[in-house]
């Protein structure tokens, strides 16, 4: 117990910058490395003991700070995360679009309902989609440029599909 | 000493988590927000008064060759039918930057002196996923 005591007196004395008065008087021969090892200790950890000045309260009360803001980072990451992701789009009965004139493959009914719904063609990225046992399309999946970018195609396609399909036709 | 040193590092890595959160939320915000330029004293400007006001400022976009696939809002804010001020809502900061180069050489090689292009972002609240 001696021992940190000795530290928080060297360390105290630091910050009153009254070092040598105070080591004289409290290190002793039995503890002969103190003043030594108090020399390997840079100013800034002088700062930071003396800011902390050690008790178990104190290191415990900064554990909780640390777990809660790991806590915090943690969620944090989770948020980020949902930007970074690729940013996807699904629609689905897909089947149920009205055909037109000279629109066959995927990709042209992806484009007529864009260019219908007044939403860039650039905006997309990749199409991808599942089938039904009997050949139509399911499901259309479209990969977009950003999040951005599919929050507003999101937006504009759902009033789009609920004014032209009442929402036969869903995202 | 192994006690004090705990007690330091246990403070020197909270104050190092709160840098690192601070960090976090800026980068939060900005992949939250919407980049915008906003531009000033269009009334200014010799347009058609006929001419609805998006279209107005279509004309500025088609030619300053800003393409209208960067663009995910044009909003009014006042919603006056010949507004003075509108905001450009970019879909990246990217073509963001790049048109503010652009309406401002716009706006020097036309000598429009009262048209002021300003960036700015907006906050996107409505996300919900």
């Amino acid at each position: 117990m001696l021992f940190p005591l000795n530290h928080l007196l060297v360390v105290d004395s630091v910050t009153s910058e009254v070092t040598s008065e105070v080591t004289s008087t409290t290190v002793d021969q039995s503890a002969p490395d103190v003043y030594t090892e108090h020399n390997e200790i840079d100013d800034a950890t002088l700062l930071l003991l003396a800011d902390n000045h050690s008790n178990a309260d104190v290191n415990v009360a900064d554990l909780s700070e640390i777990n809660n803001s790991i806590n915090e980072l943690k969620s944090h990451i989770d948020m980020l995360y949902k930007y970074l992701q690729p940013q996807t789009i699904t629609i689905f009965n897909f089947k149920n679009l009205k055909p037109y004139q000279s629109v066959t493959t995927v990709k042209e009914k992806v484009d007529k309902l864009f260019q219908l719904a007044g939403i860039p063609l650039h905006w997309k990225i990749t199409l991808t989609w599942t089938q039904l046992n009997n050949n139509d399309i399911d499901s259309v999946t479209i990969s977009m440029l950003n999040y951005h970018v599919k929050e507003k195609t999101k937006n504009v396609l759902n009033t789009f599909l609920a004014t032209e399909y009442n929402n036969t036709v869903y995202i | 000493m192994l006690f004090l040193q705990n007690t330091m590092s246990s403070g020197k890595i909270s104050a190092k988590l709160k840098e690192i959160q601070n960090n976090l939320n800026d980068l939060t915000e900005q992949f939250n927000s919407i980049p915008c330029l906003t531009i000033d004293g269009l009334q200014a400007i010799p347009f058609d008064t006929e001419d609805n006001w998006k279209i107005n400022v279509f004309k500025i976009l088609n030619a300053t060759h800003i393409y209208k696939s960067w663009l995910l809002n044009i909003v009014n804010p006042s919603e006056h039918t010949h507004p003075n001020t509108v905001t450009l809502q970019f879909i990246n900061t990217i073509v963001r930057d790049h048109s503010y180069h652009i309406l401002s050489n716009y706006v020097i090689s036309n000598e429009y002196d009262t048209l002021i292009v300003k960036d700015s972002i907006v906050i996107n609240h409505d996300s919900d996923d």
